[in-house]
């Protein structure tokens, strides 16, 4: 380990940043972000200096709570970051004992016996790192992987002149759709997600590869729910209650969806499975308020200076109004996701 | 196709260069130095047809073209013995070359109400076919596809003759309609009102005929006109139903300027009633009871009246904020923000994805209508059945403020049966510097636009009804109804 690679690594972190804090796109796509983040903390992993578990969890938690910093609203970053430390416990206890050690700590077991943690962290294991990295790539696969384990799934959920719904540019939702498309017949009517036009752009592709698409403008949503067979949105975070961080208009569609009993499936990839709750309706610390120049132009100054202009670009929708969740290990209800969540984090990590 | 144009030659010139082209847009660039011809060729064209003709006109085969050809020629076989026929009865000098070309005219100086009616079809459809709001190439929705959607392809006045004996006034108020000059309810009802105004001082009665039914015949072919540039709203309809009642009831044998005067003081007599008084009490019942200090009142798109009503309570003194919800394409909310920040109201403005956002700040929501329908559902701008679902999630209440000449006797369930699909090509410029991302969306065989301009709220989504009777249920509509039928 040579002062190289430490100032490499460095390097690495200032890239990353830069790359969060880049108000280009006002939401970074989570996969990206995703990806970034789990090849960075590889990147720790190989190349900075540890000795035992301990120094390398250590390591990994402060350069991850560095990067959520810098952008709270990405909880992709804190996701991966707790993964790859559960990564690390199950491969130390994986190394230490010899076997899968399937027994968590909350287990009736450990409970009785009085013990508290098994696994000393400071000691060096030897085989640790390799069996890190590996286990880090194996996730870097499944991440890459999510989309096509998604679309897979759609002839699943869609059958034959099915009339689909959905809203903003989700690209789960677009491999989904054009997925289904290859053996279905089907028509999708997107909203435009004004003001980001997202769903413009939806509408477009998904026309240039041959769906019947019909794009209206966000206040028909419940005009048409009527005729609608089943809503799939793709969401920017799944929270831990089982609600969606999602594109702003989501909860008016579903709450049309909910009115008209309309099914909504949400196809969301494990990476975005946030452990995460809404702490506060009030949303402050929730949602992010972008500039609101695709509102109200600049050119009447005379009017935006008296008036508050209100771009929020996140959306919260309750458990109670999604059925389904679609994410690359398959179809699970909203009631589901905290089960999901203790095997993906460890219960320490919960606050980072 | 030799034959038929030796038969009628004078016609067939025009036709020659304009096979290739569009029925409906071809006349248009003819001069009207012979203004017979493109009449003829319209009439000659299109009779028989009906609407699905211009739409099959560039796309027909030679089997089309062909019997276009022959319809053509009896056409022509009739029109020769028209000729012969109006010869005979005189014509109205009203325009110049009034010939059998002009059938318009002559249609109503003809004898025998057959032929007054046959004529009246011929003229309502040959409107139809100058109007500019048919578009050939309008793409629709499938599922809309039994409404007519309104595309401004072509300036109006371009298509109309020199000739055409449609009143200035009305053709202007087309003019404004179609191109959202005049937009709203209220507006639409007042333009028209002060238009027919116009139109009935302007009227003479011809001699051996009576005002009362005279004067309803000369206004049916207006109102088409006015339909095909924007389909009349509720209000509109209700407005014309009562004029016309008015109208019959002018006792026979009364002078001329007396009845047209007494029209007059009776068309001014219902704004003043049923609009601007109606406006006031719903004014006040909205400052006593409804708003209150500290409220904070979500308001959608454009309402004279609801704007009206926060006008006056701020001038009251109530303290309260206001959010004004917008959405595309028409963007109305920009004309409430402007009147309200220039009353002095504290303001928010958002668009309609970020409702559920903002609802949770909101004490009450207050819409405007198109029309209350028979079976209690409120026809408003589209959007206002979203914001009332969200809303209601919120527990907040939602009030509709209409004045009773907009109820209707229609009842209607969803915003599919009847609607009113504007122009698609409305939400393609999205102000961005990159430029749009629809532009030639109409070469995508596969994407589809819809813009939709009304849709109907349940009535168990909105708590009350604010009108000049009083605060009524959204189930209380055909009680109304029932009982200003029976005091007329």
């Amino acid at each position: 380990h040579t002062p190289k690679m430490a100032e490499e690594v460095e390097q690495r972190v200032e890239e990353f940043i830069t790359y969060l804090a880049q108000k280009k796109n006002c939401v970074h796509s989570s996969y990206d972000v995703a990806r970034r983040t789990v090849l960075f903390l590889r990147d720790i992993v190989s190349k900075t200096k540890w000795s035992n578990p301990r120094e390398l969890m250590e390591r990994v938690r402060r350069d991850g709570k560095r990067l959520i910093s810098i952008q709270p609203g990405e909880s992709t970053i804190g996701n991966m970051v707790r993964r790859v430390l559960k990564i690390i416990r199950e491969e130390l206890a994986r190394c230490l004992r010899g076997s899968e050690d399937f027994e968590t700590k909350d287990s009736l077991h450990t409970m009785l016996k009085g013990g508290g943690d098994g696994d000393d962290y400071s000691k060096p294991v030897p085989n640790l790192k390799g069996a890190v990295i590996e286990a880090i790539l194996e996730l870097l696969g499944e991440i890459e992987e999510s989309a096509n384990n998604i679309a897979a799934q759609a002839l699943d959920h869609i059958h034959a002149n099915e009339v689909i719904m959905t809203v903003g540019y989700s690209k789960t939702v677009e491999a989904f759709l054009k997925g289904a498309a290859r053996k279905r017949k089907f028509e999708v009517i997107v909203a435009e997600s004004a003001p980001s036009y997202q769903g413009q752009q939806l509408a477009r592709s998904l026309a240039q590869s041959g769906i019947d698409t019909t794009l209206i403008t966000d206040s028909a949503v419940y005009a048409i729910m009527s005729r609608v067979n089943k809503v799939i949105i793709g969401t920017h975070t799944v929270m831990a209650d089982g609600g969606l961080k999602a594109l702003n208009g989501a909860h008016g569609l579903a709450l049309a969806a909910h009115h008209h009993s309309v099914p909504v499936l949400v196809c969301a990839a494990m990476f975005k499975l946030s452990p995460q709750y809404l702490c506060a309706y009030d949303q402050d610390t929730f949602n992010k308020i972008v500039a609101p120049h695709d509102i109200m132009s600049f050119a009447e100054g005379d009017l935006i200076s008296k008036v508050h202009v209100q771009n929020p670009v996140f959306d919260y929708v309750p458990p109670d109004l999604i059925k389904l969740f679609i994410s690359n290990i398959g179809g699970n209800a909203p009631s589901y996701v905290y089960r999901l969540i203790s095997e993906l984090y460890d219960a320490d990590d919960r606050d980072l | 196709m030799s034959d038929p144009s030796k038969k009628d030659q004078p016609s067939k010139d025009p036709h020659q260069g304009s096979q290739g082209s569009k029925d409906v847009t071809s006349s248009p660039q003819k001069p009207t130095s012979q203004s017979k011809q493109p009449h003829s060729k319209q009439v000659g064209g299109a009779s028989g047809k009906g609407p699905p003709s211009q739409s099959t006109g560039t796309s027909s085969g030679i089997s089309a073209k062909l019997s276009k050809e022959e319809k053509k020629k009896q056409k022509a076989e009739r029109r020769s013995q028209k000729k012969v026929e109006t010869g005979k009865t005189g014509q109205s000098g009203a325009t110049p070359g009034g010939d059998s070309g002009q059938r318009k005219e002559g249609g109503r100086e003809k004898g025998g109400v057959s032929e007054q009616m046959k004529s009246q079809a011929k003229v309502i459809r040959q409107i139809r076919e100058k109007s500019l709001s048919q578009s050939e190439d309008g793409k629709k929705v499938q599922l809309f596809s039994h409404l007519h959607q309104y595309e401004r392809t072509q300036s109006l006045t371009k298509s109309l003759g020199v000739t055409s004996d449609l009143p200035p006034v009305i053709v202007r108020l087309a003019i404004m309609y179609s191109s959202g000059v005049i937009c709203g309810s209220n507006s639409r009802c007042l333009a028209m009102l002060g238009a027919f105004k116009k139109v009935i001082l302007d009227y003479s009665t011809p001699p051996q005929k009576e005002l009362s039914r005279d004067l309803q015949v000369t206004i049916k072919p207006y109102i088409n006109f006015l339909t095909t540039s924007r389909p009349l709203s509720v209000s509109m309809g209700n407005a014309i139903k009562w004029l016309k009642l008015t109208i019959t009831n002018v006792p026979l044998g009364t002078p001329e300027n007396e009845a047209k005067e007494k029209l007059c003081t009776d068309i001014d007599e219902y704004i003043h009633e049923k609009i601007i008084l109606a406006d006031e009490a719903i004014s006040a019942a909205v400052r006593r009871g409804i708003i209150k200090n500290g409220d904070v009142i979500l308001i959608y798109a454009h309402s004279s009246i609801v704007t009206k009503c926060l006008i006056d309570a701020h001038e009251e003194g109530i303290q309260f904020k206001v959010i004004i919800v917008d959405s595309r394409p028409k963007m109305e909310g920009h004309h409430s923000l402007k009147k309200l920040v220039n009353a002095g109201i504290p303001c928010s403005y958002i668009f309609i994805n970020a409702v559920s956002y903002i609802m949770k700040e909101v004490s009450k929501v207050i819409v405007g209508a198109h029309a209350v329908l028979a079976n209690g559902y409120v026809m408003s701008r589209v959007g206002t059945s979203l914001i009332a679902l969200v809303a209601n999630s919120y527990n907040v209440p939602v009030l509709v403020c209409c004045e009773t000449y907009k109820f209707s006797e229609k009842v209607q369930t969803d915003a599919f049966v009847t609607n009113e699909l504007g122009d698609p090509n409305d939400l393609v410029p999205i102000n961005r510097r990159h430029g749009n991302i629809l532009s030639g969306w109409k070469d995508l065989t596969s994407l589809g636009v819809l813009n939709l301009t009304y849709d109907v709220t349940s009535s168990d989504l909105v708590a009350m009804v604010i009108t000049e009777v009083g605060n009524i249920p959204c189930t209380s509509v055909p009680v109304v109804l029932r009982l200003t039928q029976m005091n007329n």
